[in-house]
């Protein structure tokens, strides 16, 4: 296990808690998506995987070590985030943002591949045709792409996406998927939160699967998307029929009746 | 990262501007042209111009990066007001104008007064936009209300009046007043050249900064303080001059993009034009009449912030 979270509690406003006492564990090389209803908590556990919340009680640990260890640069250095705020103030251009991918290795010897790294996630990202423009007259598509590849550049083995699909369409979400499989053939390790079941079904290993404020279950994509712990976790009746895509990934067909 | 030439460019031209005004306002004025009213007189007077130009310009680039402001001056949020009040305390406590203690005591008032704002403006750990610039009207308040009350009441501030605070003047600018600014005001351009990177990256809003790995907290008070440096050296000396550090970065960024040490660096040039000009037509507009500088300034900058005001409005869709 690269990431662990024991016990994490994390209180909300008037007394209640977004976590609580919450324990997740990511494996090296998984594709860990993180799913469950509006207000489970899924964006504060993102939160607290990836060291921007701290815990009010309880541990994270990346490779055995606190994550409170680590200094805010060398944390950046570990692990990369795509939030949900998309906006950027000031007129800054799309080739700009990218370039902040970057910034944690300022003054490294990696500093040196800079170039390279960012115009390989221009064109995983497929942004090359975006890059003079300035990002806030873009569409929540595009600006999506450009703080993927910005995510991408930033070049770490472990990466979060919380709710990366959230501003796509159709095309969008297969440009999105293709991508995220590319970053986790590369051998990266991957935290993504998304409301497409049927989507992170087909596209992860492993699920952590969030009900009010806890972890109803966890562990490898069959064990969990099943009508009973979805049903519980969603508090409604839910239907799981699995199917097969066109280039062969199962995915899980999940309805509420 | 954009266009480095142009900014070059735009460097460049605004250096020889800046020569050019420099020449200008050495050579003309009320007074005979001596070279002792030159070197005593004019000659501090225009270094503090563009001292002071510098401050107030880089202090706006400061303001507005950190706290992703396109409103933010150091007039406009209480900064200066919260300086010159220091320095009319100073005095009152016995210390010299144009002194380091001076400015020593405006940089602690005028820090005071940037966190009072900043705290007041908090709001589920956002600070907001329009809440800063409503708290810096009250801080402004206060302070031009306390100050005038210090100095109705003792003669401390001598022939500084409550209008030479407010609306700013160069006319007491001494060699002393130069060297009570420098030392604060070349500490805040260090500052601000280190932090300009990170101020980049804090547009991504904090917690993609976090996750970028700047040290968002520590970023943000450092840079507040540089501000704060940069502000409060020249307030000290030749009172409140407004809209500033608003225009002249705003300007810059149209033209050369938001890129903070560009910004900066181009700025602080440009800081240092304007100001000079607005000293050179204050003195020489109404000659032998002079118009308090900030009056200049207002008279161009007021206009600006209301059509920004409109845009920043409209991009959030009003404030109820």
């Amino acid at each position: 296990m690269i990431l662990v979270a024991k016990k994490c509690t994390v209180s909300g406003e008037s007394g209640q808690f977004r976590l609580d006492r919450v324990d997740v564990a990511v494996g090296q090389g998984e594709m860990h998506a993180v799913i469950g209803p509006n207000g489970a908590g899924k964006s504060t556990l993102m939160g607290i995987l990836s060291g921007i919340i701290t815990p009010d009680s309880g541990t994270v640990e990346l490779m055995d070590s606190p994550l409170g260890d680590l200094s805010v640069r060398e944390l950046a250095r570990s692990r990369a985030v795509l939030g949900q705020e998309l906006a950027v103030s000031f007129g800054f251009t799309v080739a700009e943002v990218v370039a902040w991918g970057r910034a944690p290795w300022r003054g490294t010897k990696e500093a040196s591949s800079d170039q390279e790294k960012i115009e390989l996630a221009i064109r995983v990202a497929e942004i090359a045709l975006l890059c003079d423009r300035r990002i806030n007259q873009l569409s929540g598509g595009e600006r999506k792409r450009v703080h993927i590849a910005r995510v991408i550049a930033q070049d770490c083995p472990l990466m979060f996406f919380d709710e990366p699909d959230s501003d796509l369409d159709l095309v969008g979400t297969q440009q999105l998927d293709e991508t995220l499989r590319t970053l986790h053939q590369g051998g990266r390790t991957l935290v993504v939160s998304s409301h497409n079941l049927s989507w992170i079904s087909g596209l992860s290993t492993h699920v952590t699967l969030m009900g009010e404020h806890e972890v109803v279950a966890a562990g490898p994509v069959r064990k969990v998307f099943t009508p009973e712990l979805l049903s519980q976790a969603y508090q409604t009746k839910i239907s799981v029929t699995w199917s097969t895509d066109a280039r062969g990934h199962e995915f899980a067909i999940c309805t509420s009746s | 990262m954009k266009n480095p030439g142009r900014s070059w460019i735009v460097g460049i031209a605004l250096f020889i501007t800046l020569s050019v005004l420099i020449a200008v306002s050495l050579n003309f004025g009320a007074a005979s042209t001596d070279s002792v009213v030159i070197w005593n007189i004019r000659l501090p007077r225009t270094i503090a111009a563009t001292l002071v130009g510098v401050g107030l310009a880089s202090a706006g680039v400061l303001l507005q990066g950190s706290l992703r402001n396109p409103l933010a001056d150091p007039a406009l949020v209480g900064v200066s007001a919260g300086a010159a009040l220091g320095a009319v305390l100073g005095a009152a406590i016995g210390l010299p104008f144009n002194s380091i203690g001076v400015t020593s005591v405006a940089v602690v008032t005028s820090s005071i007064a940037m966190a009072f704002v900043l705290w007041v403006s908090r709001s589920n750990g956002r600070i907001e936009v329009v809440t800063v610039l409503l708290s810096g009207i009250a801080v402004s308040a206060f302070g031009a209300a306390a100050m005038s009350i210090i100095i109705s009441t003792s003669n401390a501030a001598g022939t500084r009046s409550v209008s030479f605070w407010t609306t700013g003047s160069f006319s007491l600018s001494n060699w002393s007043g130069v060297n009570a600014m420098w030392p604060a005001i070349a500490i805040g351009m260090v500052l601000a050249f280190f932090l300009a990177p990170s101020l980049d990256l804090l547009a991504l809003g904090d917690e993609g900064a976090h996750a970028s790995g700047v040290a968002v907290s520590r970023v943000r008070a450092l840079a507040l303080l540089a501000a704060v440096l940069l502000t409060a050296a020249g307030v000290a000396v030749v009172g409140v001059i407004a809209f500033v550090g608003l225009v002249v970065p705003h300007a810059v960024r149209l033209v050369i993009g938001p890129s903070h040490r560009q910004l900066l660096v181009v700025s602080a040039v440009g800081g240092a034009v304007v100001l000079l000009l607005a000293d050179t037509i204050a003195r020489l507009a109404l000659s032998p009449i002079e118009i308090p500088v900030g009056s200049v300034t207002a008279i161009v900058g007021a206009p600006v912030f209301f059509v920004m005001l409109g845009r920043a409005r409209n991009r959030q869709g009003g404030w109820a």
